[in-house]
């Protein structure tokens, strides 16, 4: 637009991008290279430039880890869209998919799938998608009054999270025969992720991005105000709905990938807003990267930390993610 | 053909009535100010002409066009609104915050063309704000919030601009900056306006007419010289008054000199 060159938040957003771009990089690398068993720099060129190695170390990265970090790459995108397109919209810092609710909507939907159509994986997507909407439309019913009061939200999510979650664990009890797994899955786990997952989320992850980025000029006039927004012409409560079921589509396409992964789609807008500002047009794409900055290298973390032993992606995010809210709430409080 | 108007609104919130079935016609080009006491309606009344608060019945029209059933960017062109005291992000500049008025204009993907850049100079220059549109709103002072506020309604170029308090914040010398700034475009650029304000004195300098509201329902309603009565002001607010017409500046002026609650 205009006025590049004088705009003090440009060099701002410049180095910030390189910086992500950059730490994106060295992440992947890094993901790829670190396991139960390390891998020389010099032999992953070889796998990725001539298409060959040792025939362990090829299968190791092209089958194994190269899957798992893009899996955790895009389902970091998704989730870190989801919560910055909602704390967005319902002008709420501590909304999230995994907070509001959402995301156990999606859960219990992929679970009923896993559980009792094991064989109509393909289901688990629009499965999980129907189930998110239908966690947003409750919780917009019993929350929402067009300002969506923080506390009330998040109140409300807690409860329709535990509601939900009741009804997984009751599945996981009766059919405890078929939920190999699904331990790893209520946590959020990235290990065994395969190129078919990756197949499975990278759609959605095209769709919520352009989504997204296109939805990004819509959510700056919805900052200023619903009844501002009106007034400038739009179509408030349509925008509002079309971008929650973006967010929903976001956040179910990471959860039937990789289950319950909590709390990036609450930290990662926060900071990204800290370093960037919260200008839209540039909050979507940057929490688009360090969002998928985060989860793999919490994921790599979960990895490294206990080896041989792996904790899944999911407990990691907690333990850095809870904290993080618990302060969020504390400052929201006071203020 | 009237130019703008509503037609037995009834509108209010969660179901209670707050206006009770109000019809008021509006002219082109001319200043109407709304009074009234805290909860008489006024920015009720003022949202519903605006549409930002659908009416349990009557309507609002544009040229004899019902407003609802108009395309909200075609409405967005005619029609600005700027409600009480509204927010922007701490961190956005004035600038941005002035080029969201051009929206209804390139629509929400258009380029950002000549036209709309010179309308955002314009606004920011009749609004005395150029030198700080690279500041963030969260930077400005309250009179300049509202003058950045006002440049962005005024970047929207639209014919009708409905404003509520926009003098809230603002002290004496800004309120006539503000006002004298409607009236100027008002008389070279025949814009219409439509505002609700607190001060009566005020209201019958800047105004061509002047409506008093009391519990939802029109209670006077025309010239500030007649409005302006000791009966009226006993009515509306509830208080003694005494007016006096003065002249000053070669210009008559009627003035209410608020005498107390109490009798």
């Amino acid at each position: 637009m205009k006025g590049l060159a004088v705009d003090p938040d440009y060099r701002r957003r410049l180095l910030t991008g390189v910086g992500a771009l950059l730490l994106l990089t060295i992440g992947l690398l890094f993901s790829i290279a670190k396991g139960s068993v390390d891998i020389a720099l010099a032999d992953l060129v070889k796998v990725f430039l001539a298409g060959e190695s040792s025939e362990g170390i090829y299968q190791v990265v092209m089958n194994i880890r190269l899957p798992r970090v893009l899996v955790g790459g895009l389902v970091g995108i998704n989730l870190a869209l989801s919560g910055a397109i909602l704390q967005s919209i319902l002008k709420n810092p501590l909304a999230d998919p995994g907070i509001i609710g959402i995301s156990a909507g999606a859960g219990l939907a992929a679970m009923v799938i896993m559980i009792l159509f094991p064989a109509h994986a393909a289901l688990l997507p629009p499965a999980a998608f129907a189930g998110a909407i239908g966690a947003a439309l409750i919780i917009y019913y019993i929350a929402y009054d067009g300002s969506a009061h923080t506390l009330r939200l998040v109140l409300a999510g807690v409860a329709l999270s535990a509601f939900l979650g009741a009804f997984m664990s009751t599945l996981t009890v009766l059919y405890s025969d078929r939920v190999q797994g699904t331990v790893n899955w209520m946590a959020g786990a990235l290990i065994g992720k395969s190129w078919t997952h990756l197949y499975m989320v990278l759609p959605y992850t095209v769709v919520g991005l352009i989504g997204a980025v296109v939805g990004a000029r819509y959510l700056n006039i919805l900052a200023l105000g619903d009844d501002i927004a009106r007034g400038l012409g739009l179509s408030v409560e349509r925008v509002k709905f079309l971008l929650t079921l973006l967010a929903a589509l976001l956040a179910a396409s990471a959860v039937s990938a990789v289950g319950l992964l909590g709390f990036v789609g609450l930290i990662i807008p926060h900071i990204t807003r800290l370093l960037i500002g919260s200008d839209n047009r540039f909050l979507i794409p940057f929490s688009a990267v360090f969002g998928a900055v985060t989860v793999i290298l919490a994921d790599t973390a979960g990895r490294l930390l206990f080896s041989p032993y792996e904790l899944p992606v999911g407990i990691i995010m907690a333990f850095v993610g809870a904290p993080f809210f618990l302060y969020l709430l504390a400052r929201g409080i006071k203020s | 053909m009237s130019y703008f108007r509503v037609e037995s609104l009834r509108v209010g919130y969660a179901g209670q009535d707050v206006i009770k079935n109000i019809s008021l016609e509006f002219d082109r080009a001319r200043i109407a100010t709304i009074i009234g006491p805290n909860g008489s309606g006024k920015s009720t009344l003022l949202k519903a002409a605006g549409r930002l608060l659908p009416p349990y019945s009557g309507g609002v029209f544009i040229e004899d066009e019902p407003i609802l059933a108009m395309e909200d960017r075609l409405v967005a062109r005619k029609l600005g609104i700027l409600p009480q005291s509204p927010t922007a992000p701490a961190d956005l500049p004035v600038h941005c915050l002035v080029a969201f008025g051009r929206t209804p204009h390139h629509g929400f993907f258009g380029r950002f063309s000549r036209e709309d850049q010179e309308a955002v100079n314009w606004a920011l220059e009749a609004t005395g704000m150029e030198d700080k549109r690279f500041k963030r709103v969260g930077q400005l002072s309250g009179g300049e919030r509202q003058r950045a506020w006002i440049a962005m309604a005024l970047a929207q170029k639209p014919e009708i601009l409905l404003l509520d308090e926009p003098t809230t914040y603002l002290d004496i010398h800004h309120q006539f900056e503000v006002l004298e700034l409607l009236q100027e475009l008002n008389r070279l650029h025949g814009l219409t306006v439509i505002m609700v304000l607190h001060d009566l004195n005020l209201a019958a300098f800047f105004s061509h007419r002047i409506i008093a509201l009391k519990e939802g329902e029109l209670v006077a309603d025309g010239a500030p010289q007649t409005v302006l009565s000791t009966e009226t002001i006993r009515r509306v607010f509830g208080i003694r008054a005494r007016i006096l017409c003065i002249e000053e500046e070669g210009i008559q002026r009627t003035v209410a000199i608020p005498l107390g609650v109490r009798s």
